[in-house]
């Protein structure tokens, strides 16, 4: 009779074509927006190449001739014999030659005029331009990295300008000691240390709508308290005045909406690894426990306050979609830096709320060795699910109306 | 005007979902322009912040360094914990880890070959900005050690504070001046983030009307009573286009308040325009959803799903240039994606030349046709509709 009963109680939910559009696509929907949203916010924080233009020809001469005639003699000198040791126009060569890495320019540079690089800066088809000579000039139409990437690039060439005259003032041998060579063949001095996995926060988005999926449950189980309790629908009170005990009714609907939901969960977390290839890490018993666990905890907290809460059925269903948005918030759905900040100033927050537990059991198993951090989360959500068990069962038993 | 009075009716009914859209776009649309001031006539370098793990020894040369490193660097305070530091670094509250090994200091003035380590975003450009800054003093101070090789570490650090000095003269070229300029900012960004709402509040409010007045039985009672088909019609659009205008108007008001270098200007009126002309384009969606579902319940699935799906792929929550390519072409299927363009490129305007303006009317044209086929895609089903039942 039971399985009689839980197979009825599959079928209604899946007829339920509401419940299935906010728990199966609705999810998808979402983190398919998400991915065409975000899937190129990571390659925006890598580098790009940086478009900009030099200005050759008239205008670099004319500088060059008013430079030329505000540096002393001695200067003019000093700048003849810099610059025939580095060759003229060496910063734009240099420029050129900038590499990033094997296959990656610094910088896009476009020889134009004057006039046209105005026209390209402010079309936004370059970010800068400078006009070259003794003293270069950068023009550039708003401050940003790029902008400022470029400036400390020619603060860089003009530094080891005068570093050059600097040393030739005192080691005129210099040159001849491979002065230029030092200079232009930079060293290194930073080394990668390969401590971290990639930091790759657009995940916690992707990481926060499953786990907002898991506490959708909630949504169920107070539906089926709601179908159960004759004070709150008229099927309830319908099932009261049945001889169906309502402990095992309630435990087979309990149990038909935590399969209907699971199985809801396990194909949006597919579709999120294989067709959207969001990064979960390799550990996949793991991720599925966390999802049962999750999504058990939503159930049984939406039955604890359907039982709990005396009103109105909507009353109660603003509630839970209030909470388990907020909790979503908090575990960074709206934006990831929030998870940080709850979990670094209010540590305690961000244990008892069960979408952020889920959340971080992932993000832990993505990035972090070890399983520590992912079984606290993990037994968090279990003792939870316990409590919420614990005040459902007391919700439910012995519960009868005189009249309703 | 009893259908006009009536569609007000209805619509109260529904008035606590709208009023929550708002009061979220409100609350959404101050966080995200909580930091829009006006631009700086001046140039100023952009910051990486910046952790470091200082093992070494507390040296006259280490200081100089850390000194020159703030031209270019926030510093964030250092967390001892291992977990802690790689949690900073992937919610991005630290962008660069530099570790100084023990011994670095001495080593580099000996001409050793110790090396910094860091941690980062692989290839960011926060990462190789910071690098470039790094190399290029200890490469410079590298040179004169060893090109002058008496020299004290006192003058070390002077000759490459002189020489650090030598920076390029830099022009910020905006033509357009800094409270304009501001000004435009901030309405691009409260108006694109407006579309979502737009699309969500009018498919949630008028279609939830349309669809109260498309029920068999009112239609039947429609027919029935003295006041003429036309007249119905007419008092509907009547109603819709007042929702649409009171609508407007409060966001326009919200807007203008909300706008600390607020400015009455011809971009101010064009992104006017351009919202009134993606309202019509929303109205005739709502329309046609209100007149083909068949449940209320749809209306709310239908509101979400549409509004999201054009939020995320039209650039109303994440910049156009920031969108993959394939995405923008899809999205230009929807009027969203021309909203958002007029808005970006009212914003960019400099001078108000046909050129420019011809671009940005040619946007809200696209705009218009979309309204025009989905309201006559509505009418004719609307006709088959009637014509069924």
């Amino acid at each position: 009779m039971s399985l009689g009963l839980y197979f009825m109680r599959v079928k209604c939910l899946l007829r339920n074509m509401e419940g299935i559009f906010w728990c199966y696509i609705f999810p998808i929907i979402l983190s398919t927006c998400l991915y065409l949203g975000v899937s190129k916010l990571g390659a925006v924080e890598e580098f790009e190449t940086i478009k900009i233009a030099y200005v050759v020809g008239e205008a670099q001469t004319e500088l060059s001739k008013e430079a030329g005639t505000a540096v002393s003699q001695e200067q003019a000198e000093l700048s003849h014999e810099v610059g025939t040791a580095v060759g003229h126009n060496e910063l734009l060569s240099v420029m050129k030659a900038a590499k990033l890495s094997e296959d990656k320019y610094m910088f896009d540079i476009t020889l134009c005029s004057s006039k046209e690089a105005v026209d390209l800066l402010e079309k936004g088809d370059i970010e800068a331009y400078i006009i070259g000579g003794d003293r270069p000039e950068l023009f550039i139409k708003e401050n940003g990295l790029n902008e400022t990437i470029v400036k400390s690039f020619v603060d860089s060439y003009m530094q080891k300008q005068i570093t050059i005259k600097n040393i030739l003032v005192s080691n005129p041998e210099a040159l001849n000691n491979g002065l230029i060579d030092d200079l232009i063949g930079q060293t290194d001095f930073v080394d990668i240390s390969d401590k971290h996995k990639k930091p790759d926060n657009i995940i916690i988005y992707f990481y926060a709508i499953l786990a907002y999926t898991c506490i959708f449950a909630s949504n169920w189980g107070l539906e089926e308290v709601i179908n159960i309790e004759a004070d709150q629908s008229m099927r309830g009170a319908r099932i009261s005045a049945s001889p169906v005990s309502k402990m095992r009714l309630f435990a087979c609907n309990m149990l038909a909406s935590y399969t209907c939901h699971i199985i809801s969960v396990i194909l949006l977390f597919l579709y999120m690894k294989f067709v959207l290839n969001v990064k979960f890490g390799d550990e996949l018993a793991y991720l599925i426990a966390i999802c049962l666990a999750g999504s058990l905890t939503g159930l049984l907290m939406g039955a604890s306050i359907g039982f709990w809460i005396k009103k109105k059925p909507a009353i109660k269903e603003a509630i839970i979609i209030a909470f388990s948005l907020g909790c979503s918030f908090l575990s960074g759905m709206m934006a990831v830096e929030i998870k940080y900040y709850v979990t670094e100033k209010f540590p305690l927050l961000a244990y008892i709320n069960p979408v952020n537990l889920i959340t971080d059991a992932m993000y832990s198993l993505y990035y972090f060795d070890g399983h520590n951090r992912y079984f606290i989360n993990l037994m968090l959500l279990m003792l939870m699910a316990a409590v919420f068990t614990v005040a459902s069962y007391f919700g439910i038993r012995r519960r009868n109306h005189d009249s309703i | 005007m009893t259908v006009f009075k009536n569609y007000f009716r209805v619509l109260k009914k529904h008035l606590a979902i709208i009023i929550i859209y708002m009061v979220m776009f409100l609350g959404l649309i101050i966080m995200f322009t909580w930091n829009t001031g006006s631009k700086n006539d001046s140039f100023f370098a952009s910051k990486v912040k910046l952790m470091v793990i200082n093992e070494d020894t507390q040296s006259e040369f280490l200081e100089a360094f850390l000194d020159y490193l703030e031209q270019y660097a926030i510093f964030v305070e250092r967390e001892e914990d291992e977990e802690a530091r790689k949690n900073a670094l992937f919610f991005r509250e630290v962008e660069y880890i530099l570790t100084i090994p023990e011994g670095f200091g001495e080593d580099f003035l000996n001409q050793g070959r110790m090396s910094l380590s860091k941690d980062t975003v692989p290839d960011s450009a926060n990462a190789i900005f910071l690098d470039n800054a790094i190399n290029n003093y200890l490469n410079i101070a590298r040179t004169y050690i060893k090109h002058l090789p008496q020299i004290s570490q006192e003058q070390l650090i002077k000759l490459v504070e002189a020489t650090i000095g030598g920076q390029v003269n830099v022009k910020i070229e905006n033509k357009l001046p800094d409270k304009i300029s501001a000004s435009n900012t901030f309405n691009k960004l409260f108006f694109n983030y407006l579309g979502y709402i737009i699309i969500a509040c009018f498919v949630n409010g008028v279609s939830v009307v349309m669809f109260s007045f498309t029920v068999l039985e009112i239609r039947r009672r429609h027919v029935a009573s003295p006041v003429s088909a036309r007249r119905v019609g007419m008092q509907l659009i009547l109603g819709n286009m007042a929702y649409l205008f009171c609508y407007l108007i409060i966001f326009i008001i919200a807007g203008y308040i909300m706008n600390k270098n607020r400015m009455l200007n011809t971009g101010t009126l064009l992104t006017w325009l351009n919202v009134l002309v993606f309202s019509l384009s929303c109205l005739s969606f709502s329309y046609l959803v209100g007149i083909t579902v068949r449940s209320k319940k749809a209306i709310q699935a239908i509101s979400t799903a549409v509004s999201l799906s054009i939020a995320f792929t039209s650039g109303i929550f994440i910049p156009q240039e920031y969108l993959a390519e394939p995405v923008l072409k899809a999205a230009s299927f929807a009027p969203g994606y021309w909203y958002v363009k007029a808005n970006n490129a009212i914003a960019q305007i400099i001078s108000y030349d046909w050129t420019q303006l011809g671009k940005i009317f040619g946007y809200m044209g696209i705009q218009l046709g979309f309204a025009a086929a989905i309201m006559s895609i509505a009418l004719l089903a609307g006709k088959r509709k009637a014509q069924k039942e």
